[in-house]
C-alpha cells in the first residue's frame, strides 16, 4: 500500500506548479499529463530521486540479465 | 504710432462656448450655426456666428457701441446688465471658455483612466475565469482518477493537494 500524492499550485495567470511524490520513474509525468491534459508545455522539469530509482532498477536489471547470459 | 494688438482665444468649439455662456449665466438660443444671446444692441440680439471659412465662431454686434473696448454712450439702447462693453464680454467669455477647456481635459483623463480601469478589470475577470475553469478540469479529472482533494487558497493561488493509495 503507497500514498501517490500530487501538490499543483495554480497562480492567478493560471501558471501551474506541480510536484508528485509516490510515483516511480516516469508514471509521475504521465499522471501529470492526465491530470492537466496534453495542451500545456511544460516549461521546466525537475526530476527527483523518485524519478530516477525505477531507471536505476531496470538498468541494474538489465546488467545481471546480460550477465546471466554470457 | 505703435500698437499692441490682442486677439481673443479664437472660439471653435461649439459645446465649449455653450458652457462658457452658460458659466456667465448668458441665455441664448441655438440655431444650425448661430448662437444667439440675450444681448441686444441696435440691430438686434448679438450673436455668435459660425464662420466656415475660419472655422471658428465670431461674434456678432453693433461695433459702434464699442469703440476701442471703452464704453461710448450707446443712444439706441442695450439690455447690458453686466459687461457693458463687447470687449469686455468676449473677455469673460474667454476666460470661462479656457476654464471649460480644462475641465474638458479633465474629463477625458478621467474617462481615459476609467476606461483603462475597465479594461484591466476585464483581463483580471478573463484570467479568473480562466483560472477556475483550468481548477474545475484538473478536480473532474483528479475524481476520475481517485484521487481525494484538499483545496486552500494562499492570496491569489489555488492549492490543491490530491493524494490516492495504491496497493
Amino acid at each position: 500500500m503507497a500514498e501517490q500524492r500530487i501538490t499543483i499550485e495554480i497562480d492567478e495567470d493560471g501558471k501551474i506548479t506541480a510536484k508528485t511524490a509516490g510515483f516511480y520513474g516516469e508514471a509521475c509525468l504521465d499522471a501529470l499529463q492526465d491530470l492537466l491534459g496534453t495542451e500545456d508545455v511544460p516549461v521546466v522539469i525537475k526530476p527527483s530521486d523518485d524519478y530516477y530509482q525505477h531507471r536505476r532498477l531496470t538498468a541494474n536489471e538489465t546488467i545481471r540479465q546480460k550477465g546471466g547470459r554470457s | 504710432m505703435s500698437a499692441v494688438v490682442k486677439t481673443l482665444t479664437p472660439f471653435v468649439s461649439r459645446e465649449l462656448l455653450l458652457e462658457a455662456l452658460d458659466a456667465l449665466g448668458i441665455s441664448y438660443t441655438c440655431n444650425q450655426d448661430q448662437i444667439v444671446t440675450n444681448r441686444k444692441d441696435y440691430y438686434g440680439y448679438q450673436v455668435f456666428s459660425y464662420s466656415h471659412g475660419s472655422g471658428k465662431y465670431v461674434f456678432q454686434h453693433d461695433s459702434s457701441a464699442d469703440v476701442g473696448g471703452r464704453w461710448t454712450p450707446y443712444p439706441w439702447g442695450a439690455n447690458f446688465k453686466e459687461w457693458t462693453t463687447v470687449s469686455s464680454f468676449l473677455g469673460a467669455v474667454e476666460s470661462e471658455y479656457k476654464k471649460a477647456y480644462i475641465r474638458l481635459e479633465e474629463r477625458v483623463e478621467e474617462e481615459k483612466r476609467l476606461e483603462v480601469a475597465r479594461r484591466l478589470a476585464e483581463e483580471e475577470e478573463k484570467k479568473r475565469q480562466f483560472v477556475e475553469r483550468q481548477k474545475q478540469a484538473i478536480l473532474e479529472k483528479a475524481k476520475e482518477n481517485g484521487y481525494s482533494v484538499k483545496e486552500t487558497k494562499q492570496g491569489d493561488k489555488v492549492h490543491l493537494v490530491l493524494v490516492r493509495t495504491i496497493y
